[in-house]
């Protein structure tokens, strides 16, 4: 039986190597039966593997759009002879495609997907002012909204989820980026319609959730650093 | 379903894996048509094992079938899949190698005295023995009928409202080393003269048993703090082991199903590194401590007690497939850092004995666990084995060099080419 020197075992199975220590065996055995299989069988390691449930989900998910498009472009065909309203329904039903497949694909890595998504939208809108006349609402309002919401999306998820902060802290960062879109979003509007710059709304939503946004502050900075928060609510 | 085969049927995938093996190795390579035969005679005496686990709208349920198992050959890496994936939807299969005869089993269906007492009346059956057959060799006969206390869930008869709780301990040190791939399974079997084991642990005043777990944390504390004793990387908790503990010993049982329980063991190496003796003193004493009828009725009592707390029972099996993993990761993974099952020693009557050359036991292993060992005593050997996920082989390299040094021989088979 082969030995091997350095861990100083008997080693039954024949390999040039120690499977303990790595060590040359010493006396190999010239014939001797393998006591493990050396083949591998390809075994199911999970009843349903995620892989098979996203192809799946992703056939369905790409079915339903095709059947919707074919069907809206059949109809506006024979009843029109031309494709005048079925393109936008057909614009929106790819536009939602591409959303929820992103969705599935990408869910695990939401910067991207919501970088991505935005720029879907982003073509989405163009194509919408494309279609009614070269509109150019696109530019100065579509866009910035959606630039506004995936900025604010990334500063929130890189400073809470990123960074791993205390809950008070990241509560405060959300709500914080709630008080900027809403501001962002009523400054984006006023520009386009020509009104007065001063925030109304999105003031108030400001006053409301600015004293809860600090609070979370307080707590985080001050109140748990004197008091057990788990043994004060029976966490 | 008994209490551990609900929360054990719910862990059903390669990560969580609740399936372990027993298996016999014969002195001839076996015979599959006769082996079928055996199989078809045995199955009649275990209706337990005639049965498939089904998933119903609250728990899993066992549903009786005819459907005839399934007998496949070995792989590699042994217990690959996950329960529901195994032979024509029992949860267990038989696997076979050359001399080797193998019963993958799902915990959930029973633990390794359920097992072996149906490998050996098998193994019986396919060596045509027709001597005396006792059930505490875990051999039955198959011409009797069932007995229905063999499919009784004995944990609810020791179940006593209102016990104290258990104290939970704290989270375990957990194993610097690297997990491996998807369904990579490393199995180092280290065979042990049983007369030299005895020898060693008798001179130290132990049991073979105790003797075992010693050496096994005096392995894991190497592997956290190096085998020269410097700290490789801070200990984050005690080194705790699992030690499954068989109640039928200990409660008066017939039952084939699930009947046992684990107690830790533990060392703690922020104090430093301990030496073997001191090791053994502690686990000796920790083991006595914690052999006591009454800490069991206690712990039993959290386990049936959390069954039937009402949230729990009318939770769907969906939310209880979702959850079940994490909380068993959450609240009992943390708290050891690995496992040794000992099965004990194995008599079986001399006639069948001489035809059989070893048993070996695979322990159940959860992949975030690193590595799980067993170990079962059958003629003059002891046969440990350990079931591994991880790539490094220290604790098995520690664990056989600690006990070659000893002066008990040990001769190593590994399933890695």
């Amino acid at each position: 039986m082969a030995y091997c020197p350095e861990c100083g075992i008997e080693v039954s199975t024949p390999r040039a190597d120690c499977p303990l220590c790595g060590a040359a065996l010493q006396d190999q055995p010239v014939d001797a039966a393998t006591p493990f299989p050396v083949t591998v069988q390809r075994t199911r390691h999970e009843p349903y593997r995620w892989v098979d449930i996203r192809r799946i989900l992703f056939t369905g998910l790409s079915l339903l759009p095709t059947l919707g498009i074919v069907s809206v472009l059949a109809v506006n065909l024979l009843q029109n002879g031309s494709v005048h309203w079925a393109r936008y329904a057909v614009l929106s039903l790819v536009t939602g495609w591409a959303v929820l497949a992103l969705a599935l694909y990408q869910f695990r890595r939401p910067l991207k997907l919501v970088w991505a998504s935005a720029g879907v939208l982003a073509v989405f809108c163009f194509l919408l002012a494309l279609f009614n006349g070269g509109q150019c609402w696109w530019l100065t309002l579509a866009l910035p909204i959606l630039l506004t919401v995936a900025v604010l999306f990334h500063w929130v998820w890189r400073c809470t989820y990123v960074r791993r902060v205390h809950w008070a802290l990241g509560s405060a960062v959300i709500l914080a980026a709630v008080m900027a879109l809403c501001l962002a979003l009523e400054f984006i509007i006023a520009l386009n319609l020509d009104q007065d710059l001063a925030p109304t709304w999105s003031g108030i939503v400001c006053l409301v959730l600015a004293p809860p946004s600090l609070f979370l502050l307080y707590v985080r900075y001050r109140l748990s650093k004197k008091v057990d928060l788990g043994k004060l609510f029976h966490r | 379903m008994d209490n551990a085969g609900k929360v054990f049927a719910s862990l059903n995938s390669w990560r969580m894996q609740s399936t372990f093996r027993v298996s016999g190795t014969l002195r001839q390579p076996v015979n599959l048509e006769k082996l079928e035969a055996a199989l078809q005679k045995t199955l009649p005496r275990f209706p337990l094992f005639r049965a498939r686990l089904k998933p119903g709208f609250f728990w899993y349920y066992f549903e009786p079938s005819d459907k005839p198992p399934a007998i496949l050959p070995d792989s590699r890496f042994p217990l690959g899949e996950s329960f529901s994936a195994m032979g024509r939807g029992y949860p267990w299969h038989i696997r076979v190698y050359h001399r080797t005869v193998a019963l993958d089993c799902a915990h959930a269906l029973t633990d390794g005295f359920g097992a072996l007492t149906f490998l050996n009346t098998l193994l019986a059956e396919y060596l045509d023995y027709r001597g005396p057959r006792a059930r505490e060799q875990g051999l039955l006969d198959v011409s009797e009928a069932p007995l229905p206390e063999e499919l009784e869930n004995d944990f609810p008869r020791h179940y006593t409202p209102g016990l104290p709780k258990v104290p939970h301990p704290e989270p375990a040190a957990r194993l610097p080393l690297t997990q491996e791939s998807a369904g990579v399974r490393h199995v180092t079997r280290g065979l042990v003269p049983a007369a030299a084991l005895k020898q060693q642990a008798k001179a130290a005043g132990v049991s073979v048993g105790e003797y075992l777990n010693a050496a096994y944390l005096e392995a894991l504390q190497g592997c956290v703090l190096g085998e020269g004793g410097e700290a490789l990387v801070r200990p984050g908790g005690p080194l705790r082991i699992d030690v499954p503990v068989n109640l039928r010993a200990v409660f008066p049982s017939k039952s084939l199903r699930n009947f046992f329980l684990t107690v830790f063991i533990e060392i703690d190496p922020r104090l430093g590194a301990w030496t073997f003796e001191e090791i053994l003193e502690s686990v000796h004493h920790q083991m006595r401590l914690k052999r006591s009828p009454r800490l069991y009725r206690q712990i039993i009592s959290r386990n049936v007690g959390s069954e039937r707390n009402p949230f729990l029972r009318h939770m769907p099996l969906l939310l209880k497939n979702a959850l079940m993993p994490w909380i068993f990761r959450k609240w009992n993974l943390r708290w050891s850092t690995s496992g040794l099952s000992n099965l004990g020693l194995l008599t079986l009557p001399p006639e069948m004995a001489a035809h059989i050359d070893r048993f070996d036991v695979l322990p159940t292993h959860p992949a975030s666990r690193g590595l799980s060992c067993a170990a079962i005593a059958f003629g003059d050997r002891v046969s440990v084995c350990f079931n591994r996920t991880v790539r490094e082989p220290t604790v098995e390299r520690l664990f056989f060099r600690a006990l070659q040094a000893r002066g008990i021989p040990v001769t190593v088979e590994s399933n890695e080419v």
